[in-house]
């Protein structure tokens, strides 16, 4: 950028400042993005609309309306792209649907939806005039948009010569002619003598090859057929896995640049403004297979590696746990290094290994490394030796298999093992969560010994009518029981009472005549209280003179018995505890008073229990 | 004379021993009342266990035909129509499975076998209907009908029943009248606890009835059914000159409404009434 004036650094310093705000702005909304646009607003009926959604960050593909009515979907396909937005990469992914409209007049096709993490964002709704048809023979209707030109299924890829291009990109390899397993690295590279507005990247396809991304991205000028390009170049790690001629595809770049600030600016290449579509030429590898006589131990490694073998302690009480790590180091795929076999060790319980994989990929050759750490617990003590650990690998150097070997190890067991505690291994083991990974009906119902009748009819059965009667009847039953015991046994004792009171009195008046006016009193009195005793139901020696007014009183028999029965035990009382002697008279009145008064107790019928209670 | 504490004890002890009674007769009816057999087990236990050898040796289709001799019988085993389900699942029959499962499950609604194959098969049918979303009570209420076949909710509620109609006696038998103020005070707390005990009691028997009333006659009814056809075109009347209305594939769950001839009209969940076939639809 040397050679721009002030001016052009003022615009473009603006500019890039604008970038950057909608940038942030994009930043904010989340991360995730999704855009659609159609290269025409406005199309004939027998035209193709090309429907673009260009989404970032987002989860699975958008949703796509349902749009069947008003267009059918010609064609549709899908790119992932890098984007070069003022030197700044972002990864976003590009979908083009070919539309051929249904109808005319103005479509409108809804708003894509997308999920992104918990939220689901979409774009705003697309309106299209569909027109009737054209007058004139038909002819590929030319974008609006000049970027557009080179966009959907009308667009044809150019293939530009480097002899008059401002940009260009190639990509090359560095060996055409390798080993199953050999890394080849593919340098892709863009030429370019302006600024680029947009571009976006597809990879070349690489099938039957395990694919390593070289991290960091190498910007540098150089100068072809004497004119000076800065140079993107971005570097893939590839590692055959099929011999026979294998073919890396042709990568594409879809960019438009901007010339209005390059410093070759000029108003006849105003049309260089226009998208470009670079694609590069396909490469074929000669993948050789391995040569014959592999070694039992080989799994695939190709490369060059070393091996290691160490352990936590070389002495260890029964039943603790010791760790053996080993360990596989050196420049080639180590995704591709298998597990190592278990130590064989008879004394031993051996667990499944920890498995550890660290890849550099920040230089052109992939390198690494991968541990094994297994945990293993003696079931016996003494001196144990584990076992040297191999692995094979093809060394690239010599053409030649190579095998190495770890030297074995001594561990001491101490300890009893009735003494010893078991411990617990969990933070020592590899836990994984358990997956399903199939799923089948349970198996059949065993064999039949007994038969086991579910017959659904218990509800219908006599029996289960028995049980909802049977405890109704007896319910009934005593109900029925308390109501006539109370009307039967109720009237038998006051009958019984009566006529033990007609004898208490008829007993009474035989001792009027005599010296005992206390006998006769007493007899009265007794006569009065078992009778209210027995009529109402209460312990008769909680009657007394002050007593029975409260009993009567409550009973229908009314308040004239009530006082009638009080004063006739008040007499009675009176000439039962006191020296003073009574008349005939006297003993004839309260005779009288207290039949008056059994007389209206006997026709009095008792209060029911709930109008006592209520009273 | 008889003091009132021992008059307590006695109605007490009267109470109990009528409870007692109750309870006897009511567990020993259903005892001493034999189920109706119309089969011969020991027919039945053959067929089963022959079926399950062939199944062993993989002869699906011999497994399911003694199995289905064994159904004919009309007993009612679980274990003999998830079996059967079984077989059909084998021969990738998944109408003929569900229907199989749905009946097993009909029988024993807590067996975690039926309801894994059940779910599997419902799995790998083509109709997807979506099931009804109810709030958590309803999804309570509904858990709690399906836990339960018609025999045990039959025998919960009458044990219920029977619970409650003994409190009821225990409380018409303590209304005697215990002699002073403490007993019959006593006497008058128990009522009241054995009242309030009897209204939950009443509750619990009158939902556990509804249940089982559903139940019995969601059983006999035959309200239910699979499509056992591997497509079934449904109309909107009962003869193939009506127009269809939608189609049906082999394991989807209907509700038979009603009978014509030999049509039934039948609603899926989503709403959709029409007109079936009575062949292509086997009731559970």
């Amino acid at each position: 950028m040397l050679g721009l004036s002030l001016a052009s650094r003022t615009r473009a310093f603006a500019f890039t400042m604008a970038i950057l705000a909608a940038l942030c702005a994009s930043a904010f909304a989340g991360g995730a993005s999704i855009e659609a646009s159609v290269d025409r607003a406005s199309v004939f009926i027998d035209d193709e609309i090309t429907l673009i959604v260009a989404a970032q960050g987002i989860d699975g593909e958008p949703d796509l309306p349902d749009i069947s009515d008003d267009f059918s979907i010609v064609s549709q396909s899908q790119s992932r792209s890098m984007t070069i937005i003022n030197m700044q990469i972002e990864s976003s992914t590009t979908y083009r649907y070919v539309l051929q409209p249904e109808r005319v007049g103005v479509l409108k096709i809804p708003p894509i939806r997308a999920k992104a993490g918990s939220r689901t964002i979409r774009t705003k709704p697309i309106q299209i005039e569909v027109l009737g048809r054209q007058a004139k023979p038909r002819q590929r209707t030319q974008p609006t948009q000049p970027w557009a030109r080179n966009r959907g299924a009308a667009f044809e890829p150019e293939q530009e010569t480097t002899a008059d291009q401002d940009i260009f990109i190639e990509t090359s390899v560095d060996k055409t002619t390798v080993f199953l397993g050999e890394q080849v690295t593919l340098k892709f590279k863009l030429f370019t003598r302006f600024n680029l507005a947009s571009a976006d990247y597809t990879p070349p396809p690489c099938t039957n090859f395990w694919k390593e991304d070289i991290q960091g991205k190498k910007s540098y000028t150089a100068v072809v057929r004497g004119r000076r390009y800065r140079v993107e170049e971005i570097t893939t790690a590839l590692f055959p896995t099929n011999t026979g001629v294998q073919t890396i595809g042709p990568g594409s770049l879809i960019c438009s640049v901007d010339t209005f600030f390059s410093p070759t600016f000029s108003f006849r290449n105003l049309d260089r403004q226009r998208p470009r579509h670079l694609k590069t030429k396909p490469i074929d590898i000669t993948v050789k297979a391995l040569p014959n006589g592999a070694p039992a131990t080989f799994h695939g490694a190709v490369g060059q590696f070393s091996l290691s073998s160490t352990i936590d302690k070389r002495s260890v009480q029964l039943g603790k746990p010791v760790t053996l790590r080993i360990r596989i180091w050196g420049t080639g795929n180590v995704k591709t290094i298998q597990q190592v076999p278990k130590p064989e060790l008879e004394n031993f319980d051996i667990y499944e290994p920890n498995v550890k994989e660290t890849v550099d990929n920040k230089k052109s050759t992939i390198s690494g490394s991968k541990s094994f750490e297994f945990v293993m617990v003696a079931r016996k003590p003494g001196s144990h030796t584990i076992p040297p650990a191999e692995f094979s690998f093809f060394d690239l150097q010599s053409s030649k298999y190579k095998t190495l070997k770890t030297q074995p190890i001594k561990v001491e067991v101490t300890g009893s093992l009735s003494k010893t505690p078991a411990t617990p291994l969990g933070g020592l083991l590899k836990r994984t969560d358990v997956r399903q990974t199939g799923a089948d009906i349970d198996y059949i119902k065993p064999k039949m010994t007994r038969f086991e009748d579910f017959r659904q009819d218990l509800y219908k059965r006599t029996s289960a009518l028995l049980v909802i009667l049977l405890p109704a009847v007896l319910l009934l039953v005593l109900c029925a029981k308390d109501v006539v015991v109370e009307k039967v046994l109720g009237d038998t004792k006051v009958r019984g009472a009566w006529k033990k009171a007609v004898r208490g009195l008829a007993r009474a008046k035989s001792h009027m005549d005599s010296d005992a006016p206390q006998e006769f009193y007493s007899q009265l009195a007794k006569s009065l209280i078992d009778y209210v005793a027995d009529k109402f139901d209460v312990p008769a020696p909680g009657i007394s003179a002050m007593t029975v007014g409260a009993i009567i009183g409550d009973s229908n028999a009314g308040k004239h018995a009530a006082k009638l029965a009080s004063e006739c035990m008040e007499v009675c009382d009176f000439y039962r505890f006191s020296a003073q002697k009574s008349s005939t008279q006297e003993m004839q009145d309260v005779l009288s008073r207290v039949e008056e008064t059994l007389s209206i107790l006997h026709r009095a019928a008792p209060k029911k229990e709930t109008e006592q209670r209520s009273q | 004379m008889m003091s009132p504490r021992s008059a307590g004890q006695s109605a007490a002890r009267r109470s109990l021993v009528v409870m007692l009674i109750v309870f006897v007769i009511s567990v020993a009816c259903p005892a001493l009342l034999p189920a109706r057999t119309q089969f011969d087990p020991a027919v039945v236990i053959e067929l089963y266990n022959d079926a399950c050898s062939h199944y062993e040796q993989d002869d699906f289709a011999g497994a399911k035909d003694r199995f289905l001799a064994a159904a004919l019988t009309r007993c009612q085993n679980p274990d003999l129509f998830y079996n059967l389900g079984n077989c059909y699942f084998r021969m990738r029959d998944f109408g003929h499975a569900i229907l199989n499962y749905e009946k097993a499950r009909r029988l024993a609604p807590r067996d975690a076998s039926i309801a894994h194959n059940l779910s599997l098969a419902r799995s790998s049918i083509v109709d997807k209907i979506e099931p009804p979303h109810h709030n958590i009570l309803a999804q309570m209420l509904l858990d709690i009908y399906s836990l339960f076949n018609v025999n045990e909710w039959t025998i919960v509620s009458l044990s219920l029943y029977v619970a409650f109609m003994a409190l009821l006696i225990a409380f018409v038998i303590l209304k005697g009248k215990p002699r002073g103020m403490e007993a019959r005070a006593g006497r008058d707390k128990t009522r009241k606890i054995i009242l309030r005990i009897a209204v939950i009691f009443l509750i619990l028997v009158l939902f556990c009835g509804i249940n089982t009333g559903i139940k019995a006659h969601s059983f006999s009814n035959h309200n239910y059914g699979i499509v056992v056809s591997d497509l079934v075109k449904a109309r909107s009347g009962p003869r193939d000159e009506f127009a269809k209305v939608f189609e049906l594939h082999s394991g989807t769950e209907v509700r038979v409404r009603n009978k014509v001839d030999n049509w039934y009209q039948i609603s899926i969940q989503s709403g959709l009434t029409g007109w079936v076939p009575q062949k292509s639809v086997e009731t559970i």
